[in-house]
């Protein structure tokens, strides 16, 4: 038989969905329909006619509302296209996993510590870069949701935030503290988002009453301040001057600050730098010619 | 043991406890007020991904700023009057309120599940005769102070639908809805006049900047078309009218004799090119068209049968089809007409590239300097005068000069800047008689007239004496009847002997109701109004509430609203504060149109593009590759 024939026998035409066709054809493989989706498959709008609908009750039924909702939100500024794709779902829910499991491996700990912020303005080490990007977080996070509604933005942020605290080890009670701060942050920070799963873990946490009657937290300008450190500069192996720069910074910060520096400029200017080693937290070398 | 996550069983959990303890229940009084909409959805059946994302923006904006301590007003209900209910009633015979109520039942669990903080204390349908009520008493108020009025008009008629479309609901020459080509019919339809209101729509958009999308600004803006020129008189002078008095409708017939001449009346923004204009263009569909024709003895004339073929071919095209035609076409109507600015006899013509609903239908030619007059001239051999001389060279062998310049050719008007001139041409036109200043729009009144069943009944009634008569006010809501028979042919209201049939509230003699329904359109213009006090059964909503809670702080909806409901919604609010029931002038103080959820698809096309088939292969063979295809993905 034709193809031709086939395609009218079965009431399908050449502009219908090609599912229809491979279904008719007894073909049930749905990495073949991804893989041609992919390869050859054309953008639009979903839409019953291109059989491209993704149904919002089966997606709330498999992910959950909150995936539905996160993805939507992370997918694209409010005013932009986004394709939906398995993948941009599936990436949506397992970052709700990660974050439901990490709470849940450290909840035993951190379940009834409380803390104040002027002890927690106190950490040193890990623990005070940690809080430096909580609060961070919390800034750009409030700047992204009121100025811009730029909610994916707001949202990488809160992922990247997670990434820190699942690469902290804290050690110390003062460290759980800084963990909690962390965790809290990041549920108050989802519960414009994925609200139930914010009231979920705040309850957890043993805090009463809901999360969505809490403010959204104020960031800590104690917590924001860069420190700084005095670095002996040599050029040519002469002591030359004392720069400041953030203690944290790598050496393309570093070498940018101390260049500029006016005490340094006077021996390198119109040289050509040869050499630029930073010792991290030490010394800056620059060898010129 | 680490707990599982179970994400229904949390949010079946939290969605109760929310509900439960009222967490999203509004409540005036308190100070940081700040109301979230997002467009309120048609219940079509089931909600789909763009609804889901339209509302997820809105509710992440809500809870955060509920977070942020402003005091929120975050409702949610049903745009549900509309054809889908009465097309279901006629293919499966369902009625369109229960088809109605159900889908919004069932959309309603769909939009719990998703969690959204509204207030559903505050839902609204607009087909509840207790919303409903309220635009009859709107629209009673329009009447009241001639901002809606009746008239019989060359309306935009869907043929499939049986029903009067809005010019704003005409896409492409077609049917918004079912997209069947719209013919143009004369139909006794109710209008609004939004017109009046043009200026201050056009004006107001000013304080949206920065505030909406500026495409959504750009396309009120261009969609209100305001322009500045002259109305300009050529008259047709006729030397024996007495010949032609068959010609010309009974109205005109005493002016002819009196006067011998007739005049058309054209609307222009360059009065300072009048002196260049060398024909008249009328639209096809111009009144005067046949009676000019007449008189240049074009029609019933079987050596000019082309006059008459070009009108009915014309008439049979939509506007949007007649804009696109690139080729101008046109026919000679045998008179001409007095340039009233250097006396010229001058050629009338009708031609496709002039639009009756445009300015007054008809157009002084000026070949010189407007690119459309200047290929019809080419087209039909008619004189090009230069009057407009452009700063450089310029070869009008070539093109028109559209641009600026310095008057050439214009008499007493020589040497002057176009600027000057325009001002100047219109004060001397107009201390002839012969033309006035004038500002013209593109915006037409909106026509609210629908032919169906499933929408708000238009309050008034027809008595054999006393006319057309309002419903009382204490009379409303005048409800739809639910014996009515859905034939998919005509109007259903029309069947229902019981609503038709009633008396006149002046007189208490027979009287027939009528039957048109109201555009949803008009439901959706100021349900945003309706939420700051839904329940109100004295007034459509209690200023005190209203002043409160407005403006809507953000509305959240899609960028295929930019002209139509924005724009209706933006003259109620002007409206209902000329009545003195609302503060402000603008509803909106934050518009974000959002993006379309998209997904890929493959064409049955293009997969055997892909393959390397086509129609005529055999389906084993396609079969075989199909399945070598995924055996190799696999």
């Amino acid at each position: 038989m034709k193809i031709k024939d086939f395609l009218q026998e079965n009431k399908i035409s050449v502009g219908d969905n090609a599912i229809f066709l491979l279904e008719k054809l007894g073909i049930k493989d749905e990495n073949l329909i991804k893989f041609l989706e992919r390869e050859i498959g054309e953008s639009a709008k979903m839409s019953k006619s291109k059989a491209n609908v993704v149904d919002p009750e089966e997606a709330v039924e498999k992910y959950g509302a909150d995936t539905v909702r996160l993805y939507i939100l992370f997918a694209a500024p409010p005013e932009q296209d986004f394709e939906w794709t398995d993948e941009g779902i599936q990436g949506a829910y397992r970052f709700l996993q990660r974050y439901w499991n990490f709470v849940n491996k450290h909840l035993e700990k951190i379940k009834n510590l409380t803390y104040t912020v002027e002890e927690l303005r106190n950490v040193q080490g890990k623990a005070k870069e940690v809080r430096r990007e909580i609060h961070q977080t919390i800034a750009d996070y409030r700047r992204d949701f009121e100025e811009r509604y730029q909610f994916n933005t707001a949202i990488a942020k809160i992922m990247k935030l997670l990434n820190t605290l699942q690469d902290f080890s804290p050690q110390t009670e003062q460290d759980y503290k800084v963990l909690r701060e962390g965790i809290e942050t990041i549920t108050l920070l989802l519960s414009p988002i994925t609200p139930h799963i914010a009231e979920e873990v705040w309850e957890m946490l043993g805090n009463e009453g809901f999360i969505i009657n809490q403010p959204i937290p104020e960031p800590d300008p104690e917590a924001l301040k860069v420190e700084e450190i005095e670095i002996p500069v040599q050029v040519n192996g002469k002591l030359r001057a004392r720069v400041k720069v953030p203690a944290d910074a790598d050496e393309e910060t570093v070498k940018n600050i101390v260049l500029s520096d006016e005490r340094v400029q006077k021996w390198v200017q119109g040289k050509e730098v040869k050499k630029f080693i930073y010792v991290k937290g030490k010394l800056v070398n620059v060898v010129v010619k | 043991m680490m707990k599982e996550f179970n994400p229904r069983e949390i949010e079946k959990k939290w969605q109760k406890r929310w509900e439960e303890a009222g967490v999203f229940k509004a409540q005036e009084g308190k100070p940081n007020k700040f109301y979230v909409l997002e467009m309120f959805p048609y219940p079509s059946g089931r909600i789909h991904m763009g609804h889901v994302r339209n509302y997820t923006i809105g509710d992440a904006i809500a809870r955060y700023l509920k977070m942020r301590g402003k005091n929120i007003l975050h409702p949610m209900g049903w745009d549900a009057f509309g054809l889908p209910a009465e097309n279901a009633a006629i293919k499966h015979g369902i009625h369109p309120a229960k088809w109605t109520y159900e889908n919004i039942d069932y959309m309603k669990k769909q939009l719990k599940i998703l969690g959204f903080s509204y207030d559903w204390d505050r839902e609204i349908a607009t087909c509840d005769p207790e919303y409903y009520k309220w635009n009859q008493w709107i629209f009673l108020k329009m009447l009241e102070r001639g901002i809606a009025y009746r008239k019989t008009a060359k309306v935009n008629w869907c043929p499939h639908d049986q029903t009067v479309l809005a010019n704003e609901q005409v896409i492409e020459g077609k049917c918004w809805r079912c997209g069947t080509p719209i013919v143009q019919k004369e139909v006794p339809s109710w209008f609004l006049r939004i017109t009046a209101y043009a200026d201050r729509l056009l004006e107001d958009l000013k304080k949206l900047e920065g505030k909406w999308p500026e495409r959504v600004i750009a396309q009120q803006r261009n969609w209100i078309g305001r322009s500045e020129g002259a109305l300009i008189r050529f008259y047709v002078e006729i030397e024996e009218p007495e010949k032609f008095l068959n010609c010309v409708p009974e109205e005109l017939k005493e002016t002819l004799l009196k006067e011998k001449r007739i005049y058309i009346d054209v609307f222009t923004t360059r009065p300072d090119t009048v002196f260049g204009a060398t024909f008249v263009v009328l639209a096809p569909e111009h009144p005067l068209v046949p009676v000019l024709a007449c008189i240049g003895e074009r029609l019933g004339n079987a050596c000019y049968s082309d006059v008459e073929n070009f009108v009915e071919k014309m008439k049979k095209m939509s506007t949007r089809e007649r804009t696109m035609e690139e080729d101008k076409e046109g026919v000679f109507l045998g008179v001409y007409a007095t340039n009233p600015a250097n006396g010229e006899k001058i050629p009338v013509w009708s031609a496709n590239y002039v639009l009756y609903e445009y300015g007054t239908g008809a157009i002084m030619c000026v070949p010189a300097h407007d690119q459309r007059d200047w290929e019809f001239a080419k087209k039909y051999d008619l004189p090009i005068k230069v009057v407009v001389k452009p700063e450089g060279a310029w070869d009008f062998e070539k093109g028109a000069y559209e641009g600026k310049g310095t008057l050439v050719n214009s008499d007493g008007f020589d040497g002057l800047d176009s600027e000057t001139a325009k001002r100047k041409i219109t004060e001397w036109l107009q201390d002839r008689g012969l033309g006035e200043k004038k500002v013209s729009y593109r915006l037409r009144d909106w026509n609210i007239s629908r032919q169906r069943y499933w929408g708000t009944p238009i309050p008034v009634v027809y008595c054999e004496k006393c006319g057309m008569v309002p419903v009382p006010e204490d009379q409303l809501p005048v409800k739809l009847p639910l014996d009515v028979k859905f034939t998919g042919q005509g109007n259903p209201l029309e069947t229902s002997e019981e609503f038709v049939n009633t008396t006149c509230p002046k007189c208490g003699g027979k009287a027939r109701r009528e039957t048109d329904t109201m555009d949803t359109f008009f439901d959706s213009s100021w349900y945003f109004l309706r939420f700051c006090d839904p329940k109100n059964d004295r007034e459509p909503f209690s200023r005190e509430k209203v002043d409160y809670w407005m403006p809507v702080d953000v509305y959240i909806g899609g960028i295929e609203h930019a002209v139509l409901h924005l724009l209706y919604a933006r003259f109620f609010q002007k409206f209902l504060k000329d009545l003195g029931l609302v503060r402000d002038d603008e509803p909106f103080e934050k518009l974000i149109t959002q993006g379309m959820v998209l997904k890929k698809w493959v064409s049955v096309k293009k997969l055997l593009d892909y393959l390397g088939l086509s129609e005529e292969d055999e389906v084993e063979e396609l079969k075989k590759r199909l399945e070598e295809l995924g055996a190799r993905r696999a």
